[in-house]
């Protein structure tokens, strides 16, 4: 038993050392391509942190992205654990927008505001979700890969978001893909006097996080999903409803991808309307943050917050270099890349080793 | 070194070396048999390559069934048709008295049919998790929270019980074969009517072997009705009250009392079979 444990600690020790390395080499790589871009790397590396975290309102605008972040990370630990790459996150996040816009357009001049947030958070949460179980439905029912149905139903997502904007959600007398009619601040979250943040968000995000990690480890939902990540084939034989239970995953994952859709309109530094493209990649940016903290809800937590700086700190590098905003998005890429690929590495040299 | 033998040695005497104690070989365990638990009506089952036509069989509760034949003669399609895991062509399938043609897996489960495929680590035990999480996933009622130390503590008496060689917190996959099928069954529900096991031994030590069949003498004598894929023709005559040979789409049913090693040997090539009465 100690012999286990120690070999446990090494390999431990070993899987911290070969990600902190691949960090080092992340941060290296990335170096080099703005060095090939022409601009000082050190430079572009302060100017991200600066454009960050230098006053609160940068601050409060990477707060901001990092709740939806969170949001989506939360659910894709859920469907991750589950073994299934719910690629259509992105589209479970606009549908979640699209029904809290269409029912606070509606009940805004008939309900208090606050009832119509709740209203509204429900309704994102219930448009997410069933997105979510359209590609699990496609995925049991019609034998379609979760990657393929996920990100058609994205694009029909998008497509219905460019509809409403300029069809029936138009802004009076305007026909323009700027938005509908941005919501008065009544419906807004409440923020800090001093700190254009609102704890409500804040606490919605990490309230899903330790749900869902307290999901996964403690309850026989969360075993059964895992054991169906691992072995769906035994997961069945052992008379788990695999069926079922792939359902739940996406919707849940879908409803937690909703609330955030519903965190972009009604977040204090939001811009409070839908629009296309209001989604921002954060669901395809949460897939970068579980695969980087390894399926892990408390790494998720701060990889998400890092992801949300560098693309918030990212948009400098256009404001002040005349740079593509993109290069964040190099960056972070090069960050999952690396540690994936060191996480192949290991494995291949541990299986190596088992023959 | 654990000892030494001039050829020609005993077998019993090597056996004795290599497991550190004597092996005495299990039997057929002789006591009377129950109700009928499992009856097939002139059931056809097709995959792909073969049909197994107008089988009828009755089996009864505490029998020993063993399925021989070349691999690939049908054994597997019967046994999967048996758990519900094949829809039958034509015919029926009745369990106690209740008729379960067609019905799904879950609801075979859920009558204590079992079934054990060959791949302990593909289609049995899950490769990730471990004892403990194992133990936990067969709670056929478990309530929302997982109860740690209550799983742990299971484990620990089925582990002992079982004598797998295997901590709660080892990973199915760290264990050897022998404890992974021994893992196996000890996953098995208490209640379980028909066992259905692919090569319960195969690629086992005798040790394992042996103590694998005591197991299963045990879920015998308490009743349970097992049908088992055998390629060991000792095995099959020593374990089995029938055997049902397996050729060219169709089945013969032997009682293992009147046949002899050679003779199976020949059915299962076929020689014989159709003057078999």
């Amino acid at each position: 038993m100690n012999r286990t444990l120690k070999v446990h600690s090494e390999n431990r020790r070993t899987e911290w050392f070969l990600r902190f390395s691949a960090i080092i080499v992340a941060i290296l790589l990335s170096a080099v391509i703005l060095f090939m871009v022409g601009t000082s790397p050190l430079d572009a590396f302060g100017l991200i942190l600066s454009g960050a975290f230098d006053s609160s309102t940068k601050l409060a605008y990477v707060m901001t992205a990092w709740v939806p972040i969170l949001l989506c990370s939360a659910g894709l630990l859920i469907t991750f654990a589950a073994g299934l790459w719910n690629i259509g996150i992105e589209g479970q996040v606009v549908m979640g927008v699209v029904f809290a816009t269409g029912v606070m357009q509606t009940l805004q001049n008939s309900l208090p505001p606050f009832l119509v947030l709740l209203v509204a958070a429900l309704a994102g949460l219930f448009g997410g979700a069933l997105w979510g179980m359209a590609a699990g439905g496609l995925k049991l029912y019609g034998n379609v890969n979760e990657i393929f149905g996920g990100l058609g139903l994205n694009f029909i997502a998008g497509s219905l978001t460019v509809y409403l904007v300029l069809g029936p959600w138009k802004r009076p007398g305007i026909g323009s893909t700027s938005g509908t009619e941005p919501f008065p601040p009544s419906l807004w979250l409440p923020a800090w006097k001093w700190f254009q943040v609102s704890p409500i968000e804040i606490m919605i995000g990490l309230l899903a996080i330790v749900m869902v990690a307290g999901l996964l480890r403690g309850t026989y939902l969360g075993l059964q999903l895992k054991a169906i990540g691992k072995n769906p084939r035994s997961a069945f034989l052992m008379g788990i409803p695999i069926g079922q239970r792939m359902l739940f995953a996406f919707a849940l994952c879908g409803g937690l991808a909703g609330l955030a859709g519903w965190v972009l309109v009604v977040g204090t530094s939001a811009r409070h309307n839908l629009f296309p493209l209001i989604s921002s990649g954060y669901g395809f940016l949460a897939i970068l943050v579980v695969l980087l903290a390894n399926l892990n809800a408390f790494w998720s937590i701060f990889i998400s917050f890092f992801f949300a700086a560098i693309v918030m700190g990212s948009l400098q590098l256009a404001l002040q270099r005349q740079l593509d905003s993109s290069l964040g998005g190099v960056i972070q890429g090069l960050f999952v890349l690396l540690v994936l690929i060191v996480q192949g590495f290991r494995s291949r040299l541990l299986s190596r080793k088992e023959i | 070194m654990t000892g030494k033998c001039d050829l020609p040695c005993p077998t019993e005497r090597l056996v004795e070396m290599m497991f550190g104690q004597k092996i005495t070989f299990g039997k057929r365990p002789s006591f009377p048999l129950g109700n009928k638990i499992l009856e097939l009506n002139h059931l056809t089952l097709r995959d792909w390559r073969l049909e197994l036509k107008d089988l009828n069989l009755q089996i009864h509760e505490g029998e020993i069934i063993g399925l021989a034949g070349l691999e690939g003669s049908g054994q597997q399609l019967f046994l999967k048709a048996c758990a519900g895991l094949i829809r039958p062509k034509s015919g029926h399938i009745h369990i106690g008295n209740r008729e379960m043609t067609g019905q799904p897996y879950s609801r075979y489960l859920k009558e204590g049919v079992i079934y054990i495929s060959a791949g302990r680590l593909e289609e049995g035990l899950i490769p990730g998790m471990n004892l403990m999480e194992h133990f936990a996933l067969m709670d056929r009622h478990p309530p929302f929270w997982v109860n740690w130390s209550k799983v742990k503590e299971i484990a620990s008496q089925r582990i002992h019980e079982y004598k797998i060689r295997g901590q709660p917190f080892s990973l199915v996959e760290e264990l050897s074969g022998g404890n992974q099928q021994r893992m196996l069954l000890s996953l098995l529900p208490r209640h379980s009517k028909i066992l259905l096991l692919e090569h319960p031994t195969r690629g086992l030590d005798l040790e394992s072997t042996n103590y694998i069949w005591q197991i299963l003498s045990n879920r015998s004598q308490e009743g349970a009705a097992i049908l088992y894929i055998s390629s060991e023709l000792d095995e099959l005559l020593n374990h089995s009250h029938r055997i049902l040979v397996f050729f060219n789409g169709r089945v013969q049913i032997l009682k293992t009392h009147l046949v002899t090693g050679t003779q199976l040997g020949e059915f299962i090539g076929g020689k014989g079979f159709e003057s078999y009465p």
